[in-house]
Order: C-alpha cells, then structure tokens, then sequence
C-alpha cells in the first residue's frame, strides 16, 4: 500500500492509470479539467501551476508520484495555458517534491516527440541522441520538463526517476488527435510524404506507466514504443481507409475544417505523419524489462477492428 | 468424384477457365466447357492436392506466410518457407528480387504485396518491394544506358560492415549514387544493398522523399550510419558532398575536399573496412556550362543550411548516354593502422582521397569515348 499521486488524471492515459492502481493503493488523483474516465478515487480540482497545488503536494506526502500532466492540451485549454500547466506545473511539483522529502520514486510521462521530427533529423534516434534544433511548443514544454528532472536528480539521491519516452499513443478509445485523425473514413495527407509510423498501443502505454511506477523502479530515461515499423500509406491500406493525398494548400483547409468539427493536429503531429520517426527500444527491454504486448502492426490491426 | 462433378457442373465457363488458369491447364482457353470439365476433373480428382506427384509439387515452392488473410503468392527463397519479405533473408543487407526476379512482369505481384502490408519496414525506412521497383527502374540506366562497367568488384567485402567511398559528380542528378549501388547489387558475388547517405535535401522533396527511404538510402546523420554498420551493412558516402556535386566543368575529375572525414570517423568506431571506389562518367552526363553565385543564394533562401557557394548551370534537361566505368580499389582496414587518433582521421581521408584521384587519372587516361 503506498500512497501514489496521479497528475493529469483526468486525461485517457491519466484515468487508466488511476483505475488500475486504485484497488492495491491509496490513489491521490490531480487535474483541473473534466475527467475523461471514472474512477473511485476522489479527484482533486488543482491548476498545476498553482502553489496551492504545491502545498496539496507537500500536505500529502506520496510516496510515489506518477507525472502524467506534460499532455498538450492546447485544443482544451488553449495553449498559453497548456504551456504553462505542463512547465510551470512540473516546476512546482518537482518543487514540492523535494520539499516533502517523502517521496521515493517519481515517474514521467514525457513523448517521443521530444526529439522533434524533421529532414535533418537522425532516422534512428536513441535516448542518448542529443535533442536539439528547432521544435514545435509541445516538444519545446518537454524538453523544459525533462531538464527539471535532469537537474533535480543530482539533489535527490534517494529518489529514483522513470522518463518513460512514450511512443505515439494508438488505440480505438484513447481519443488522442492522432488516433482520431487515422481513423477518419478518408484521412487527408501530404502529397509526396509517406511517415514512417512506430506506434504504442493504447494499453501499453497505460502498463508501461503502471509498471515502471510499480515493478521497475528503474532510474533513467526509457523509450518507450512498439516493435516494428510501417509506412503511412501503408498503415491506411491496413485499416482499410482512404489516404487522400492532397499539396499543402489545400492540406491546410482540409485540417482546418476538421479542426472546426473538433479535431485539431497539433503541429508535432502532423510533422509526424509527414517524416516518421523511429526510436530505439534496446534499454526499455534490458534495463527497464518492459515488453509491449503490441507491435507496430498490431497496433494498428487491433485500432481499426481487423484480425488481431 | 460426383460431388465433384456437379459442383464443376454449377460453374459458368469463364469461372472453369479461372480454374484451369489457377491449375495451369494447357490450351484451356480453346477448350469447351465439357472439355475444360473432364481436364479439370483430371487434374483436381486423380492427383489432388495431397497425392505424391500432385499439383502442389509441380508448383515452385510458395511462401507460407500468415500475416494476413490473403495468401502471400511469392516464391520462397531457397530452403525456406517464406519469401523474401517474411522472414527469409536480411533484406536490410541484401539486395534479392523479393519475386525471384526483376522487372515490369513482376509488378503486379509487388503491387499486391504493397496493399496486402504484411510486412515491416527496417528503421531507416527500406521498404524492399519499393525498392525493387526502384531497382529495376535503375537497371535500365545502369545496362542499357549508360552501360555500366565495373573493375575490382571483389574488393566489396561479402559480409561485415563496409563502408564504399567514391568521388561525386553530376550536377542535376546524383546518378553516381545510384549506379554504385546497382553495381554491387548487380555484380558483387554477394549482392548486397548499399544504403547511401545523402543530404536532407531528398527528405524534403515531395515524393523522392519517400521513395529515397523506401528505397534504403537516408539522411546523413551520424546516428544512420553508425546504425547502418552496427548491423553490419554496407554504407556508400560521398564526402566531397555538393562540394563535388556542383563544379565547374574545367574542374572535372578533380576530387574536392573530404570534409572532416567523417567516414573514417565510423570506420574507427565501427571496424568497418574502406572501400574506396573511383567513378567515371558522372562528369559528362550534364555536362555544366557555368556556376553561379547569384543560382547558390536562391538556393540558400529556400535550404539556408545548405552552404553552396556556387550552383552549376548545365546543357541538358535529358542525361547524355555516357560510357560509366566504375572502380573499386582494396579494402583498407583501420585495425590495422597504428594510430588512430584525430590527426590519423585526416591522414586516412586524405590518403583515400588520392587514391581515388590516382584511379581516376588512369582510368581517364584508358578512356576513348565518352559514349
């Protein structure tokens, strides 16, 4: 029994997490928006970037912390606001950890994202590739975020710190942007772009969470993402949806219509589905000892419903 | 045999000829359905599909894979029973029709194998149906155009990590990467892939974006290549760069500087071996008029970290059917070398450097026509 706190737990991966741990410990469940899921535990209405939230922190004392707010919630909340919850919210929760003394493991939700996506980047990226050049403002929050980690770690021996580099999350129900956007009946894309597209499936991401908070307890950086990898293009035919190449144009108004109806792709996202990215998985296996239970491709099968 | 007989009965002609074309029955379509009936009943009832001797023998072994429904329908490479694609071969390393063979009459069988998806692509993106379309594409330059001829062949290690270093020409199109490629994909004794690396200009450009990658080449990062020898392949690398690309017609032939050695770089971290390779031909393929500074800066405005000074102008939009001559010289083993500190990395490149200008020279000085 420990006393764990979920940040974000009204977002998808946030809710999963919660709903898993809540039956083996004391869940203290944090965010200021509308929760997504249902869960037992009560959730408390704290804006992240508030020293009220810190103090919460402080009176609480967890003994585990599990940091899933550094989502991009630009399309909630606006992204002034977004930014300032993911950066100056881990500030003051990093703050508050050191602070309360009680804490002994810290896990991090940050993205794959982080290493940006472009031309001029490396087509296999480790997680001891330096991160740099130009980026959007979520992969911009989490760099800022993964430096409060890295410069608190060396005050704080004793605690041990997961950075789980989360591949892009894909599943029918987790409801982010790029899972909606690829099961659109006819996804619009760039022509004479094809992304190489590595994915995490949905409950991967939440066991990777559950299980470096709760088995691992491994102090590093891991990323985190299926086996294998697949072609845009080809990742449409397997769902049986029609890839409508369009010029950049009019790529732009298609989006926008879908972002009038509710769906907005962020900037990094639709970077993502023009280059591709692909990490390595090497210290996720040996160090972390964590297996996904999904590949690339059956990610992609399980999402759009076919053989799995 | 009677059920047999009635269900061949309920079928329509044209669906009998389909059969008879998936059993490959000779003459089917002169024969009536009567005839097509008794020839299928012939084939289907007396050796079915299990007897000794059977149909299934007399077909060429197919691949037996089952990630998807559909089945795959390519040949299974030797001793195997999967194709290329699934599973048969390390198709990252090497260069193998997945359907046995090149060429426009496979197409419609690699085309399947694009909408089926059943297979993955290595992380820098080679997708080998692409590429083998990509492939064939190219043969037609490499033999009947510009009639490729390779020297020292040998010289390509068959396995373990290698690194190919060649001069680099052509001033509209980097033809040279791509003929060095297919020579060792065609002639090698192990026809091996040579995964080139090149500037982030091809993932930019619509379409040869995609089909750069698919293709097996990548960007040239440091962390590509390092993957590309880690996995023990072949990696083919230009380090004169646009350098090389871009210049004057009077400066043909004429090796620019190597960089800062990069490749030598790799080739210490790594222990893959050098193999330095001389091209002719490239040069004279669009032959260049003039440079321009004015042409460089246009350039820089739309790719700022492109650091051309001058851009070549050239006569022709269509490439002249130059004779190519390519050759590769002996490997050099870094391991064996003494030092292998900086000042050894530039000692390294320039030596490979002149190697390739001395092989360049004779073979200029061989040549009697440029066609």
């Amino acid at each position: 029994m420990e006393r764990v706190l979920v940040t974000g737990a009204a977002s998808w991966i946030g809710g999963r997490v919660v709903q898993e741990l809540e039956p083996h410990h004391e869940v203290i469940a944090v965010d200021e928006l509308e929760p997504r899921l249902a869960f037992a535990a009560r959730l408390h209405r704290y804006s992240m970037d508030s020293l009220d939230f810190a103090q919460f922190v402080v009176d609480r004392k967890p003994t585990t912390v599990i940091h899933l707010q550094t989502l991009d919630r630009s399309a909630e909340i606006g992204a002034t606001r977004s930014r300032s919850g993911a950066v100056l919210g881990a500030q003051a929760l990093f703050g508050a950890i050191e602070r309360v003394g009680s804490v002994r493991h810290v896990v991090v939700k940050s993205d794959t994202a982080i290493y940006s996506t472009g031309p001029r980047h490396a087509s296999v990226l480790s997680e001891s590739t330096r991160i740099g050049g130009r980026a959007t403002r979520y992969e911009r929050n989490l760099r800022d975020i993964e430096v409060f980690v890295t410069n608190l770690r060396p005050s704080m021996p004793e605690v041990s710190f997961t950075v789980l580099r989360l591949g892009p999350i894909f599943g029918p129900t987790v409801g982010n942007p790029i899972s909606r956007y690829l099961t659109l009946p006819v996804v619009p894309t760039l022509m004479g772009f094809d992304g190489r597209m590595q994915l995490l499936y949905e409950d991967d991401a939440v066991h990777a969470v559950v299980f470096a908070s709760q088995e691992a307890k491994a102090d590093g950086l891991f990323n985190v993402a299926g086996d294998g990898m697949v072609y845009l293009s080809r990742m449409l035919r397997m769902g049986r949806r029609i890839g409508q190449p369009l010029p950049a144009p009019l790529l732009r108004q298609a989006r926008r219509l879908l972002g009038i109806s509710g769906l907005q792709l962020p900037e990094h996202t639709a970077n993502l589905l023009k280059y591709g990215r692909y990490v390595t998985t090497d210290r996720m296996t040996r160090d972390l000892k964590f297996h996904p239970a999904h590949t690339t491709r059956q990610a992609i099968e399980r999402t759009y419903g076919g053989r799995t | 045999m009677d059920r047999l007989a009635t269900m061949l009965d309920a079928l329509t002609k044209e669906e009998l000829v389909g059969l008879a074309r998936a059993a490959d029955l000779r003459g089917r379509s002169s024969m009536t359905k009567s005839q097509l009936k008794t020839a299928l009943m012939d084939h289907l009832g007396t050796d079915g599909p299990s007897a000794p001797g059977g149909r299934r023998d007399r077909l060429p072994n197919r691949c037996r894979s089952t990630k998807s429904q559909h089945p795959c329908g390519l040949p299974a490479s030797a001793g195997s029973d999967f194709c290329g694609l699934h599973g048969g071969y390390a198709v990252s390393d090497l260069a193998i029709p997945v359907a046995g063979k090149l060429g426009f009459d496979t197409w419609p069988a690699l085309l399947r194998q694009l909408a089926l998806a059943t297979y993955d692509v290595d992380p820098l993106g080679l997708d080998p149906v692409v590429a083998d379309m990509v492939w064939h594409l190219i043969n037609f330059l490499y033999v009947d155009y510009f009639r490729v001829e390779v020297e020292g062949i040998e010289h390509v290690p068959s396995e373990g990590a290698g690194i190919l270093v060649a001069n680099h020409a052509g001033a509209a199109l980097p033809y040279d990467g791509v003929m060095l490629a297919a020579a060792v994909a065609n002639e090698a004794a192990v026809p091996r892939r040579v995964r080139l690396i090149g500037t982030e200009i091809f993932n930019m450009l619509p379409f040869v974006s995609h089909l750069y990658r698919k293709s097996g080449s990548a960007y040239a990062a440091r962390a590509d290549a390092i993957w590309v020898l880690e996995q023990g392949h072949l990696l083919g690398v230009f380090p004169e760069g646009v350098a090389g690309f871009q210049k004057p017609q009077d400066q043909a032939y004429q090796t620019q500087r190597f960089g800062r050695g990069g490749f030598v770089d790799l080739a210490f971290q790594t222990g893959a071996k050098i193999v330095p390779v001389a091209i002719i031909g490239g040069e004279e393929v669009h032959p260049v008029l003039f440079t321009s500074k004015r042409l460089a800066q246009l350039v820089r405005m739309v790719f700022p970290e492109q650091r051309v000074e001058e851009m070549a102008v050239w006569l022709n939009p269509i490439p002249l059917p130059i004779k190519w001559k390519l050759k590769f010289l002996p490997a050099i083993d870094v391991s064996t070398i003494a030092h292998t500190d900086r000042l050894a990395v530039l000692e390294i490149s320039e030596s490979v450097r002149i190697q390739i200008q001395y092989a360049l020279n004779s073979m200029l000085g061989e040549r009697d026509s440029l066609f």
